[in-house]
């Protein structure tokens, strides 16, 4: 069940963060190729949604990061302690990560519900609260991930 | 200053327990702010990266990757070994020539010295060089990397300072290369006094060498794009990385032929991973330094320089030497994104140039990468070479020397740094 749920948010985190990548490098090339060609007027759109594009992909990506470890540390104490001292030490880095992300999820939902009456300023339909929305889904994600990584270091 | 104090204080200590610097920051930012109401935080987090100059470094790293998986390095290296084999010491001087070259295209230390040492310390090793030798003039030479334009840090104290990215990729250009040369100086001095020999005995001819010249140029003209696009006011810091990345495809998927669909697609979930540890920083860090902002954090700092020093070039001394020490302990990216703001901002009331201050800042926070005792870009070297760290300790002063009287050299000298973005860019 584990299994599933780690390669089932990884496979889909990843598609769609190289969806919107591909996507924002696409726009962002044509858009070039018609400012400097003039068969087209460039999108005024592209800037706008390449920016909320990458964050949405940032956002999507935050919690494998969590669970590759790959985030900046500066570990050169830690690791010279004992495995016992280390183990409670992780503890510690997972609550903490947990309070942090919890408050953000929590704090978000007024945040994203306050955008919803406005809209983002080159794409009309589409209200700032949606693109806001990813926050409380990124970060939520990486609530799950550092509950699970505080179970599995208390059940090693 | 009491809320400063304790800000930093929460911050340290968690660092110092092992707690990545996402959450150290964050836990600080949450505690800043207690009294205010919570939409701060997930407010400020997405007012961080909703920048378009920032939307430039997933395609400066996606450019990179594009071109490590097309077989880029293996071609510079035979390149560079072709050209200054034949010379004493010739592979020595080919890994600082490469990390040069490279350092353009590559934008990032860690990556350069990962991708460098990978192939060039084992064929050292084989070669009769030392294992601490070798370690050694890989690390350091990574450290051109993000001086020498393109560079992703520039892009990033760029973006945390709102100055121009054109300029700070032309200043960094002199120190950079300023750098190379002192590195192969001191290389040079080692190759005499340890009797290390040469790679070939004659020039290749030169037919050879223009081949191996012809297959690697192409590559070369992604950080041509980048530098002149923006110099030239042509494109945008974004828009300049997405050419490079087109160009970067044509190279490698139409001129090398090794750039496959799995290929592409891989090196754009790396890019992507990279934006996110990268981003995820700065995203808890803009709560955090607005805290910093409210509390009047660069008059504090202005006030505690003034303590020891006097005028733009002493009070730029105690900030490098500040970055160099945090540097050793703290990676050069999320060190540039905590204090590159409030440094910037006290430097503007010491009358520094921000130009000036922003290479100085990136070249001592990175010679702090390979200081003793932590180390980041020796110990992994010293990981590819199989090596206690200690061993490379007889030999890593003399380079530490040789980098910090450059940047020395820059500080006193602010026109080593500025001269060239003002002629080319006014």
């Amino acid at each position: 069940m584990a299994d599933l749920y780690s390669r089932l948010t990884q496979r889909v985190a990843e598609t769609l963060a190289v969806i919107l990548f591909t996507a924002v490098l696409a726009v962002q090339t044509l858009n070039i190729f018609f400012r400097y060609s003039q068969l087209f007027a460039p999108w005024g759109w592209v800037e706008e949604f390449s920016k909320y594009a990458l964050i949405w992909m940032f956002f999507l990506l935050w919690h494998l990061s969590d669970r590759q470890r790959s985030h900046f540390v500066v570990d050169f104490l830690v690791t010279k302690l004992p495995q016992g001292a280390r183990k409670w030490l992780d503890v510690i880095q997972h609550l903490v990560a947990i309070v942090f992300s919890a408050l953000v999820v929590g704090s978000s939902v007024e945040y994203v519900q306050s955008g919803m009456g406005y809209s983002t300023q080159s794409i009309q339909a589409l209200p700032i609260g949606v693109v806001y929305a990813i926050i409380p889904i990124g970060v939520g994600l990486v609530l799950i991930e550092r509950v699970r990584m505080l179970v599995h270091t208390l059940r090693s | 200053m009491t809320t400063i104090l304790l800000l930093f204080a929460i911050m340290l200590v968690l660092v110092a327990i092992g707690v990545p610097l996402v959450y150290s920051i964050g836990g600080a930012a949450v505690v800043g702010a207690m009294s205010m109401n919570f939409t701060f935080l997930p407010s400020r987090m997405f007012t961080g990266v909703e920048s378009f100059v920032l939307a430039s470094i997933p395609f400066f790293l996606l450019a990179a990757e594009i071109l490590s998986s097309g077989g880029l390095i293996q071609r510079m290296i035979t390149f560079a070994r072709l050209l200054i084999g034949h010379i004493r010491g010739g592979l020595a001087q080919v890994n600082i020539l490469v990390s040069m070259i490279f350092a353009g295209i590559q934008a990032s230390c860690t990556a350069d010295s990962a991708a460098i040492g990978g192939v060039l310390i084992p064929a050292m090793v084989r070669e009769k060089y030392d294992k601490d030798f070798s370690v050694v003039v890989t690390a350091t030479s990574s450290c051109c990397g993000p001086i020498i334009p393109p560079s992703i840090l520039m892009v990033l104290y760029a973006f945390l300072t709102n100055t121009s990215v054109a300029k700070l990729f032309l200043g960094g250009a002199i120190p950079g290369v300023l750098l190379g040369f002192a590195l192969m100086g001191i290389t040079h001095y080692w190759v005499v006094r340890r009797g290390y020999a040469r790679s070939r005995e004659r020039i290749a001819p030169i037919p050879e060498i223009a081949k191996a010249g012809a297959a690697t140029s192409p590559a070369l003209l992604v950080p041509l794009i980048i530098v002149l696009g923006l110099v030239g006011g042509l494109v945008t810091p974004t828009e300049a990385g997405v050419l490079a990345c087109v160009a970067a495809i044509i190279v490698a998927g139409l001129l090398y032929r090794e750039l496959s669909k799995s290929k592409f697609v891989g090196a754009l979930k790396r890019a992507a991973h990279t934006t996110a540890v990268i981003w995820a920083v700065i995203a808890v860090s803009t709560p955090f330094s607005e805290l910093l902002v409210r509390n009047l954090f660069a008059a504090k700092i202005v006030d505690g320089i003034s303590t020891i020093a006097s005028g733009p070039t002493g009070a730029l001394l105690v900030m490098t030497l500040i970055i160099f020490v945090l540097g050793m302990a703290v990676d050069t990216t999320p060190l540039l994104i905590m204090l590159a703001s409030p440094l910037y901002e006290a430097g503007k009331l010491f009358g520094i140039d921000p130009i000036h201050l922003g290479v100085v800042l990136v070249m001592a926070a990175l010679i702090g990468t390979v200081s003793p005792p932590v180390s980041i870009l020796l110990c992994l070297n010293c990981g590819i070479a199989k090596i206690p760290l200690s061993e490379t300790f007889r030999i890593i002063w003399s380079y530490l020397a040789v980098m910090l009287g450059v940047v020395i050299l820059c500080v006193i000298f602010p026109e080593l740094v500025t001269w060239l973005p003002n002629l080319l860019s006014g």
